[in-house]
């Protein structure tokens, strides 16, 4: 009986781990746009959303990507140059899709800078949030 | 002024009764069939003629929307089939009054309560400080199929703008502010998409891209705005995390 609580413990604490390990592991950050129509019955929400190929996300997402990650308080890491955050941030895929947005229109910047200047903050030091 | 290039037989008006004529694809939720003589004269009309039987079955359907007491739905339909592109802006009390825009309004504020940029900037500020917090989130919803937001849009999307002014005292955090939720949709169609729309059955877009091409309907925006009012005290946890609850 004893061995077949062990075990059970055992599995249950190698499956825990293994969705611990599978939701934390650092994978790349892609950008994520809007699909053009969804028409299954049951739409789950990122069904909504796909990640982009290049020749579909504008250049500003790779210029501004970076300032927003840091603006948006989010945490990653670079490895050869390219943005690596977590596995269960990049499946939040409406997330990602809003900071792919951020970085690509001039609203979200509009309004950092507008808080920046009611709290009297110089905009392009405000990443001293990090 | 309609005029038939068509051999009599086949033209809409004399060949067929008004009943026929906008019966074309029937009930097939009751599965009942569309109307023979209808169809067969339909797949041997032109691109025009086809139009302006389709046009005559989105009529129907805002006449039995109506009957359902569907009316953003038959008004919707109705602007559309109207071509006059204006901006439509929907009645936000009414947009409230649909579970799946309660629950989109619910997500983004979640993502304020959530919102890891708002934790390093209650970090910083200091005891007895005031500071103004700005930020946005969308969330994109559809309706579910037994509702009517399912027929009066398609994938809307809320915009929701927070504008929080905090103030630190020791360890708590006061916030009062605003959400401002901004609803919007485009009103238009895709080639290659469809919709199953009750009594009448799968419908393709293609078929409402035929009447904006030769009947005139064409594309228009949607959109509602609302404010909610926050007042909130909040604490920052040990771990960084913060225990704001904004509903």
């Amino acid at each position: 009986m004893k061995r077949k609580i062990y075990a059970g413990l055992g599995t249950l604490i190698i499956l825990l781990s293994t969705y611990y390990y599978w939701q934390n592991r650092y994978v790349e950050l892609r950008p994520v746009i809007r699909k053009e129509y969804t028409s299954p019955l049951i739409v789950f929400q990122n069904d909504f959303y796909k990640i982009a190929d290049s020749n579909e996300i504008s250049l500003n997402y790779y210029k501004n990507i970076k300032y927003v990650m840091d603006r948006s308080g989010e945490d990653y890491i670079i490895k050869n140059g390219k943005i690596y955050i977590k596995y269960k941030i990049m499946n939040d895929m409406e997330l990602i899709w809003n900071y792919t947005t951020r970085s690509t229109r001039p609203d979200w910047f509009k309004l950092k800078r507008e808080m920046d200047s009611i709290n009297g903050d110089d905009y392009k030091k405000v990443i001293y949030y990090k | 002024m309609y005029t038939s290039r068509l051999k009599p037989e086949l033209d809409l008006k004399k060949s067929l009764t008004p009943s026929e004529y906008t019966n074309l694809f029937g009930d097939p939720f009751w599965t009942l069939p569309g109307n023979a003589k209808a169809k067969s004269i339909y797949w041997q009309m032109d691109d025009k003629q086809k139009a302006e039987m389709l046009k005559a079955n989105y009529i129907k359907m805002i006449e039995k929307a109506r009957q359902r007491n569907w009316n953003h739905a038959a008004d919707n339909l109705q602007w559309w089939l109207d071509g006059s592109g204006f901006t439509k802006i929907i009645d936000f009390k009414w947009l409230r009054s649909q579970r799946e825009v309660l629950a989109c309004e619910n997500v983004n504020i979640e993502r304020f309560e959530n919102d890891k940029d708002l934790r390093v900037f209650v970090k910083k500020l200091n005891d007895g400080q005031t500071d103004n917090y700005i930020a946005h989130f969308d969330h994109s919803f559809d309706g579910g199929i037994f509702g009517e937001l399912y027929y009066m849009c398609g994938t809307s999307t809320i915009t929701s703008k927070c504008n929080f002014k905090i103030t630190r005292k020791k360890n708590d955090y006061i916030l009062s502010g605003i959400i401002v939720h901004n609803w919007w949709d485009i009103y238009d169609w895709h080639k290659s998409a469809h919709a199953f729309i009750y009594g009448f059955g799968i419908v393709g877009d293609s078929d409402a891209l035929l009447v904006e091409k030769y009947c005139g309907a064409k594309p228009f925006k949607m959109r509602s705005t609302w404010k909610q009012n926050f007042n909130a005290t909040f604490q920052r946890e040990s771990s960084g995390e913060l225990n704001l609850k904004l509903k």
